[in-house]
């Protein structure tokens, strides 16, 4: 039996919770308490139901009044000194009768006093050890209620908080971007929120905002505080614990959590007392609101809603209720029991769906192992509470890029869900083997020597309806067939082309026919050109080849037609009609026209050449181009 | 979070309901979900519902409570229903009847229990010109002819209207269900049929007589047509998607009934007879020459005294339509679908202009009763060998028709046939070269859209008989054409874009068999190209139908 002088004594050589700039540890505690005559059953009376009743027959009846008094009234904060002694006076009714109380309280540990100045104000703090505050809140806690009418659930957040945590693990381990802080940049976290599950508004705390992403950082400090993420100054990835963290039980996590987010329980007598109550009274389904704050001043409802209800709720540990009149319950959930009871709690899931259509269907709280290779093989679609996921081609070859092998993706989906589908298994095939097995085909590939002359060619029809697609700014593929006819097109355009393919690596020299000599010395060789006509041909009289006609339409100012144009009217002098926002300009295109600009010869004023640049043009219209067919039946360059 | 994993379903946040198949209680939950919910997928194991507004008005129309689909969902629920579907479910429920159509003397008024609910819409613009002054607080007298755009107005306000306001009597017709067919075969209207054009008529009084019955692609929905018309014996007009689906009623009516030949009228491109049976299809009824021409073919739903208007395909049904149908409010209104989903999202106005949903079973009950013959679906991945370079060096929008007629698709073609000796045969494909190749080297006819109505109906008649036992088809095989006797088709191309016509495709072949045998419908791919994507689509949606899908890659052909 612990005598009253020796638990006084140990009280009083046990640091305060108070008075320092934070709590103590748990370290430091037990090791202040172990350093007493008897740590045991010091720590045995306090945790009693009835300490606070028992406290009673070791001290006067006038100081435990006082220490009552003290405990429910104490401001949660010190005050100014004078509002503290007014306070203190108005309950001791003098001054004398206050201090030898306090006196009394303080010699015996059961109190502390917090003085501090702040400028010309001092004021005063009357502290309790959180022991104090516990055995009030036991000794306040009442009987419990009577069971409730028929409660439905409001809001759970089940697992929901640890899917999330999940997501922001396997984000943060594909590399995020991070601040000068080391931490994830906060468009990163609203973009990484908005692919959290959502969780019911009522669990969330009342100073949460979604768009501020505080639920998304919240899991971030969690996490890197555990070591589960971390940071190399440039980009998030994953933290030494990660490997541990995947292997955790529901309850485990729950218990990392709530160990993170509450050191210790606010010391406040409303937090103590509906904790005390939630514990104490665990074993019923649902606990009202009304008899969790029984007793508790309305305005101090905060101290149990922000510190501790907010978080259970949050972390699933406890849920919501409402009965028919509306009235509010809190109820233990599975998880609640398994982290503060020992109860046996929820376990993760370990198989999944996977349909014919390469959906997956799995439960929230798939294991994090699962979850995590999931994440790797397949898109997520959200869904709560099953988790949809979609296996496409490039989920897939995703997972083939970071070493999957078309056996672990069997064997994976072969655990998680049993026979696979025999559609998908054969689809799975086809995309591992794509991703896996380049293909080689056989194609000829058009080399032209340069940009120059490249942009000559395509601006012939004739040429250009025979390539293939475009790979490099000179270089087409070519349809076989068209061989001989692309051949023949670039020789009437002045140009000659060889007979036989050379190879990949075979040099001029070396090919059985090589490219013509004007090409290889990179000075194309043209054709004679054709006669000029003997008379000019007006514009307005020309018929228009196809090109031509197609350049009627305005043209955007940058677009590659217009720019092929200029190119291919330099080259061949062609009469042109520019049309600006001011002017319409009619002329022959000098210029070599691989510039923006195109110079121009104006006719109307025989001014000379001008310069107008892309941007200002609205329309270009070929009057007269070498392919044009003058009124006299003849084909040529029209000149003046 | 309870979590009772023995359980059959699941109901997500989203208000989709996830159920499972191979689950004791499967077929509890399913006959629960399918008065409430629209089947959105039907893969192997889990089937996907959604609970959407109309599904619930649906619901509600026929007479179903919140509190029994609250009450089964807890039961086989493997998680509690969340709080906001709860929610929803009881509002959307409750608002169903709060608005009544009523007719009393001549009149149509508009009524609601609740006084506030109707001045709210009072003050609503889009709803002013359509109400006429009030009777009271809890009555509207409405603007004679705009019952239907009330209806649609009212509805995208979320508030759904419990139309009783009765039907006009229509030009009386006597006609009933034949006890024998022409052939001679006793007529059997199966349970189902019954039960739906029963869930139509609702024995004549208000509540029925507007709505649709929605059954799978050769479950016979015809007949329910038919035996809604012999119940209501009344003038009827026909809307159907084509001249072959006018065809192919005609030839029903003729076969099923006691109507006369001379009782029933064509209404399309050929002909123009007004009957007291008239068929009449979309494209006639919406053809002008230009586009400021009136549509002068509607006037044929003023040319008689219709009793009944019958919606075929009513998924397909033209917006032109849509607006006519809310002037014929008065007529009594029946449509016909094997799916409620279109594909212009417009199924709002089938629920608020047609009617609700009266009927709906799943294919796959109907399969289990031997009603749609079981199919699998092949496809088989056809290599390019000497198509290859033509295919990478053609442009990218050409590619897909490169890849389609993949000539060495034609041998596969040949191939399949052999598979299936003396078994009917549709070749199915888009690209008329391609087809009219495929047609030379088997030997087989070959039916466009070219080819005139006579010799199509002659080509239908010889492949029903089995003197053809392969026909090659372009898109006319899309919509309607009844081949009975086809328990094999090959698509060699086709879009693949359109849910519709894959679920018509599919349709040709899922007429029961005699000898209860499996259809198949092959579908040649050529492997490594763009056409691989489509077939991705196709292959998500066969699959999201609850066919049976097998793949066939070139490494797998030997």
């Amino acid at each position: 039996m612990i005598e009253l002088a020796q638990l006084f004594e140990a009280r009083s050589q046990v640091p305060p919770v108070f008075g320092k700039s934070s709590p103590p540890t748990p370290g430091e505690m037990a090791q202040a308490l172990l350093g007493t005559p008897h740590p045991q059953a010091l720590l045995a009376f306090w945790r009693t139901d009835d300490a606070w009743r028992r406290l009673g027959s070791l001290l006067p009846a006038d100081t435990l009044q006082a220490l009552a008094w003290l405990v429910d009234d104490r401001p949660n904060y010190p005050l100014p000194l004078t509002e503290a002694q007014a306070r203190l006076n108005m309950r001791f009714r003098d001054s004398r009768a206050a201090s030898l109380q306090l006196g009394l309280l303080q010699g015996r540990g059961l109190l502390f006093f917090q003085d501090a100045e702040v400028g010309d104000l001092r004021y005063l703090g009357i502290l309790f050890p959180a022991e104090v505050l516990l055995a009030r809140a036991n000794h306040l806690r009442g009987p419990l209620p009577p069971p409730p009418p028929a409660v439905q659930t409001q809001a759970d957040a089940g697992l929901r908080f640890y899917a999330n945590s999940l997501t922001l693990c396997s984000r943060a381990a594909q590399g995020l971007p991070v601040t000068r802080e080391s931490r994830p940049s906060k468009l990163a976290l609203k973009v990484l929120q908005r692919q959290f599950l959502k969780l019911p508004p009522e669990v969330l705390p009342p100073n949460f905002h979604e768009e501020e992403a505080d639920e998304a950082s919240l899991h971030w400090q969690l996490l890197s505080s555990l070591r589960v993420v971390a940071t190399d100054g440039h980009d998030t990835g994953e933290g030494p614990a990660l490997a541990a963290w995947l292997e955790l039980s529901p309850a485990g996590m729950a218990q990392a959590f709530w160990d993170r987010l509450i050191n210790d329980l606010e010391d406040m007598l409303p937090t103590l007392l509906a904790w005390a109550r939630l514990r104490h009274w665990k074993d019923v389904a649902w606990i009202s609101r009304e008899s969790l704050l029984s007793g508790v001043n309305p305005g101090s409802y905060r101290w149990v809603d922000e510190p501790l209800l907010c978080w259970l709720l949050l972390l699933g540990l406890l849920r919501t209720g409402r009965d028919e009149a509306g009235a509010t319950y809190y109820g233990w959930t599975e998880l609640g029991r398994a982290v503060f009871d020992g109860q046996p709690g929820p376990q993760w899931e370990t198989g999944f769906v996977l349909q014919p259509n390469f959906e997956l269907l799995a439960p929230l709280h798939l294991a994090p192992s699962l979850r995590w290779a999931l994440a790797a093989l397949a898109e997520s679609a959200g869904g709560d509470p099953m988790l949809r996921f979609r296996l496409t081609a490039p989920s897939v070859r995703l997972a083939v890029h970071l070493g999957w092998t078309g056996e672990d993706v069997r064997g994976f989906l072969e655990r998680g869900t049993g026979p696979v589908p025999d559609n998908v298994l054969t689809t799975l095939r086809d995309w591992v083997a794509s991703a896996e097995e380049p293909v080689v085909y056989n194609v000829p590939v058009l080399a032209l020597p340069s940009e120059r002359l490249t942009g000559k060619l395509l601006g012939t029809t004739a040429i250009r309806r025979l390539l293939g697609p475009q790979i490099s700014p000179t270089h087409f593929f070519v349809p076989s067939e068209n061989l001989p006819a692309l051949r023949k097109a670039i020789l009437n355009a002045g140009y000659q082309m060889p007979t036989a393919m050379r190879q990949l690596g075979e040099t001029a020299a070396q090919a059985a026919s090589p490219l013509s000599p004007g090409w290889l010395a990179g000075a194309p060789r043209r054709s004679p050109p054709p006669p000029p006509p003997k008379k000019v041909a007006m514009a307005w009289r020309v018929e228009l080849p196809t090109i031509a006609r197609k350049y009627l339409k305005p043209l955007a100012p940058k677009s590659w037609e217009l720019q092929q144009l200029a190119r291919e009217a330099a080259a061949g002098a062609w009469l042109v009609r520019l049309q600006t926002e001011q002017e319409l300009v009619e002329g022959l295109v000098l210029a070599p026209a691989d510039s923006w600009y195109v110079s121009e010869f104006n006719l109307s004023t025989e001014k000379g050449r001008r310069t107008i640049a892309f941007a200002n043009l609205r329309t270009v219209q070929v009057i007269a181009s070498p392919e044009s067919t003058a009124p006299d039946g003849k084909t040529g360059p029209i000149r003046r | 979070m309870l979590y009772r994993p023995e359980r059959p379903l699941t109901v997500q946040g989203d208000h989709t309901v996830l159920l499972e198949v191979n689950h004791p209680d499967y077929e509890r939950a399913r006959d629960l979900l399918v008065r409430f919910a629209e089947l959105e997928k039907s893969p192997e194991f889990v089937h996907t519902y959604r609970l959407s507004p109309l599904s619930l008005w649906n619901a509600a129309a026929a007479g179903h409570a919140a509190a029994e689909l609250l009450q089964g969902l807890e039961e086989f629920g493997k998680f509690e229903v969340p709080a906001q579907v709860r929610g929803n479910v009881e509002d959307l429920m409750s608002r169903y009847g709060r608005l009544r159509l009523l007719s009393e003397g001549g009149e149509l008024y508009l009524e609601a229990d609740d006084p506030l609910l109707l001045t709210g819409l009072r003050r609503k613009e889009r709803l002013k010109e359509l109400l006429g002054e009030p009777v009271g607080e809890h009555r509207n007298r409405l603007v004679p002819g705009y019952r239907g755009r009330l209806k649609q107005e009212l509805l995208k306000l979320g508030h759904p209207v419990d139309d009783r306001a009765g039907y006009r009597a229509g030009e009386a017709f006597r006609m009933q269900l034949a006890p024998v067919t022409r052939a001679g075969r006793p007529l059997k209207v199966r349970d189902y049929q019954q039960a739906a054009a029963a869930a139509f008529h609702q024995s004549g009084g208000p509540a029925g007589g507007s709505g649709v019955v929605v059954l799978p692609c050769g479950a016979g929905k015809t007949l329910v047509g038919l035996s809604a018309l012999a119940k209501l014996r009344t003038a009827t007009l026909i809307l159907v998607t084509g001249e072959a689906a006018a065809q192919q009623w005609r030839r029903e009516i003729l076969d099923k009934t006691t109507a006369d030949p001379a009782d029933i009228g064509l209404y399309t491109g050929e002909e123009k007879e007004v009957r007291p049976i008239t068929i009449a299809t979309y494209q006639i009824l919406v053809h002008r020459r230009h586009r400021e021409d009136e549509f002068r073919h509607l006037e044929l739903f003023s040319r008689r005294d219709w009793g009944l208007i019958i919606y075929d395909e009513v998924h397909l049904l033209p917006a032109p339509i849509f607006r006519l149908t809310a002037e014929l409010q008065a007529y009594r209104r029946l449509g016909l679908t094997a799916t409620l989903v279109r594909e212009d999202g417009r199924a709002d106005e089938v629920f608020s202009l047609i009617g609700p949903k009266r009927y709906d079973l799943a294919w796959k009950r109907l399969e289990e009763q031997g009603w749609i013959a079981p199919a699998v679906c092949t496809e088989i991945r056809v290599p390019l060998d000497g198509h290859a370079e033509r295919y990478f060096l053609a442009e990218p929008r050409e590619q897909a028709q490169v890849a389609a007629t993949n000539p060495a698709k034609i041998p596969w073609v040949k191939a399949l046939l052999a598979r299936h000796p003396g078994e009917p045969t549709l070749v199915i494909g888009q690209y008329l070269d391609q087809l009219e190749r495929i047609a030379r080297e088997l030997a087989a006819p070959l039916l466009t859209g070219k080819v005139p109505n006579k010799r199509r109906e002659e080509l239908y008649q010889q492949f029903r008989e089995g003197s053809i036992p392969c026909l090659v088809v372009s898109k006319v095989a899309n919509f309607a054409i009844d081949l009975p006797d086809a328990t094999v088709a090959v698509q060699v191309s086709g879009t693949f874009g359109s849910r519709q016509e894959e679920a018509q495709r599919l349709g040709r072949i899922l007429r029961p068999k005699s000898d209860g045998r499996t259809a198949h419908f092959y579908t040649l791919v050529s492997h490594g190209t763009v056409e691989q994507d489509f077939a991705l689509k196709r292959q998500l949606f066969l699959t999201e139908q609850g066919y049976r899908y097998r793949l066939v890659l070139p490494e797998d052909q030997s």
